[in-house]
């Protein structure tokens, strides 16, 4: 008798036997008898026992806004009534068809049922699936449950959708000669010939250490050298990724934080499939340290790329683009890249009353990474890509304040010799947008 | 919703029932009909008055009101001691053994009393009182599950099978009963043939 209520049940039958006994009376024993079968009938049910719940996933890496199916089979041997099976699911998940939360009735005899759901994930991020929660009941609450967990835990890594740039590679052939004379941004990575040795920076990779000449000048603070490679004329590209938590605004598949991530992985994928060194660092993450990407090339550097986009959490805005730039000072002065700053232009708009110290430490970074390469190069190329947030429009408002903010930063940033690209998710993709100004990086 | 309609209707006729009892025993007693177990009697008689409704509803909405108020159980045993006690005074008529009138204790009712009649009311209530406390359950179980956004499928085969075994359950129990008072009124007869 697990629960009190059974005992004041059993209580009753039982007072009502002894007075039906102990009166001769057949109406209270025939009372008796049914308050007692009832009783003993309802606590003699155990509750389903004996449950599995087996999980399958199809992989384990998922794009965003994919629907994964997560196939869940239940299983009981022993026991009468419901089993609840819950499997506990990121915020960021969106189920789409079925339920993680189910409950299932199981009458005498084994039991097998196909609980399957999909989920989606609008949120690009490493997740976890951890085990599922089961929990049988006995019919009518007459005993405690018993509870349990099974299956295996899932990690899952959602990455950002990358649009397809075979429409920009098309346009690419077409003017392959131009790009050769344009393309005067050196780079210092993946490069055979020797140029000199110096002293080890953070962000190198290990495989450039230079181990036999490090030990031979080892000393008590020496850090080890390094190959520098003579670099070649291959194109440069950097990006400056704004993470903040400005950036994570609107509904999860259309806010401007995803819209970086995807123009981040579609810039890369569109240069390093041309042969093109790339580094990128993103800045105002949840750490505050911000994350750097090395720059190398080819397929490996695009899964480096896309793993650290993966795993990007906002964070609150305490780094500039200048500060970012002063961190990555010695991969900039050594590839002279061409630049992409991916941020919301309209959150550096100097209102009434604040601070135009924020506007002016921007363009003092524009300015910087304009003047990386001396004039003989070419002039150095540094785009702004505003990634405008969702902003609801009514055919009366006319330019909203956001725009209207977005053009006055972008006007003064055209000034200091920038290229700002304008760019709003929710009416064209990043490949459209690339495909116009293209002509205009000749 | 549906649960707690039924819950209401079941509540309703236990008490309308046990008012029922009351009446009945009120002449077997000996009492006058002004007396207040006639009173409260009245509903199923053709004379129902609106102040034995107005009781009936009254007590209803105390349910209720304890139940919102959280007392799950307190409400329930209320109602249970109110449905039964009125059934003491038929199941004295049947007492075979009185030993109490050696202690000069003389409680007789008046008029013959059918077991089977006043058998079949006790049980019926006992039954009525088993599934008022097993919908309480369910009531809580409804909740539980909409509070943990179980979809309503879900929610509807779970109360449909607690429902069932709730059946079987009673059935189960009215049978074993009915077996035991024949039993009982076979062995009876069998004492009266020898």
């Amino acid at each position: 008798m697990s629960q009190p209520s059974h005992v004041i049940w059993i209580a009753l039958s039982l007072v009502l036997l002894l007075l039906g006994l102990s009166l001769g009376n057949v109406l209270l024993l025939t009372v008796a008898v049914f308050v007692l079968l009832t009783t003993l009938l309802t606590t003699a049910l155990p509750p389903p026992s004996g449950i599995v719940v087996e999980r399958e996933l199809p992989r384990a890496v998922f794009w965003v806004g994919d629907t994964l199916s997560v196939r869940r089979e239940l299983s009981a041997e022993r026991g009468i009534g419901p089993i609840f099976v819950h499997d506990d699911l990121p915020t960021e998940a969106e189920v789409v068809q079925g339920s993680n939360l189910r409950v299932v009735w199981k009458w005498p005899g084994r039991l097998n049922v196909d609980i399957s759901y999909q989920v989606r994930f609008p949120k690009r991020g490493l997740y976890v699936l951890p085990e599922s929660n089961w929990e049988s009941r006995a019919p009518f609450g007459a005993s405690r449950g018993i509870s349990g967990v099974s299956g295996s835990a899932f990690e899952l890594s959602i990455v950002p959708r990358i649009r397809n740039v075979t429409l920009l590679n098309d346009i690419r052939v077409v003017r392959r000669i131009d790009r050769q004379q344009d393309d005067l941004a050196q780079t210092g990575a993946a490069m055979d010939e020797f140029k000199e040795l110096r002293p080890y920076q953070p962000g190198d990779s290990f495989k450039r250490i230079n181990w036999k000449a490090s030990a031979r000048v080892a000393g008590a603070n020496s850090s080890p050298l390094v190959n520098e490679l003579e670099p070649d004329n291959k194109r440069g590209v950097w990006i400056f990724l704004d993470i903040a938590n400005y950036m994570d605004v609107g509904v999860p598949l259309w806010n401007p934080l995803e819209s970086t991530v995807e123009a981040s992985g579609t810039l890369a994928q569109y240069y390093l499939s041309r042969g093109s060194t790339l580094g990128a660092y993103a800045y105002n993450d949840s750490s505050g340290a911000g994350e750097l990407l090395t720059p190398e090339t080819g397929k490996r550097q695009f899964n480096r790329l896309m793993e650290m986009l993966t795993g990007l959490k906002p964070g609150p805005a305490r780094q500039d683009l200048l500060q970012s730039v002063e961190r990555c000072k010695s991969f900039l002065y050594r590839i002279k890249p061409d630049v992409f700053i991916i941020t919301r232009l309209d959150v550096h708009y100097v209102r009434p009353g604040e601070d135009a110290a924020r506007l002016e430490r921007l363009k003092t970074a524009i300015r910087g990474l304009i003047s990386l390469r001396p004039r003989s190069m070419g002039p150095s190329r540094v785009r702004v890509v505003h990634v405008g947030p969702l902003e609801a429009q009514s055919p009366s408002s006319g330019l909203g304040l956001t725009r209207w903010e977005t053009v006055h930063v972008a006007r003064e940033l055209r000034e200091k010799g920038a290229y700002v690209i304008e760019w709003e998710p929710e009416r064209e993709e990043f490949t459209s947008v690339l495909v116009r100004h293209i002509s205009v990086y000749k | 919703m549906r649960i707690v309609v039924v819950e209401t209707l079941l509540l309703t006729g236990l008490l309308l029932l046990a008012s029922y009892v009351a009446w009945d025993a009120g002449p077997a007693l000996g009492l006058p009909e002004s007396h207040w177990l006639n009173w409260l009697a009245g509903p199923l008689t053709w004379s129902m008055t609106l102040e034995v409704l107005l009781v009936v509803l009254l007590l209803v909405a105390a349910y209720w009101a304890l139940q919102a108020l959280g007392y799950n159980q307190l409400p329930f045993w209320l109602i249970a001691l109110l449905a039964i006690l009125p059934h003491s005074v038929p199941a004295w008529g049947h007492n075979q053994l009185k030993w109490y009138e050696l202690f000069g204790l003389r409680l007789e009712l008046i008029g013959e009393r059918f077991l089977f009649w006043d058998a079949a009311l006790f049980l019926a209530v006992l039954a009525g009182l088993i599934a008022l406390y097993r919908l309480m359950g369910l009531r809580n179980l409804v909740r539980r599950m909409v509070l943990q956004g179980i979809s309503e499928s879900d929610r509807r085969q779970v109360l449909q099978y607690e429902a069932l075994l709730l059946a079987g359950l009673l059935a189960a129990g009215l049978l074993l009963a009915l077996f035991t008072v024949l039993v009982a009124a076979l062995l009876g007869q069998y004492g009266e043939f020898i």
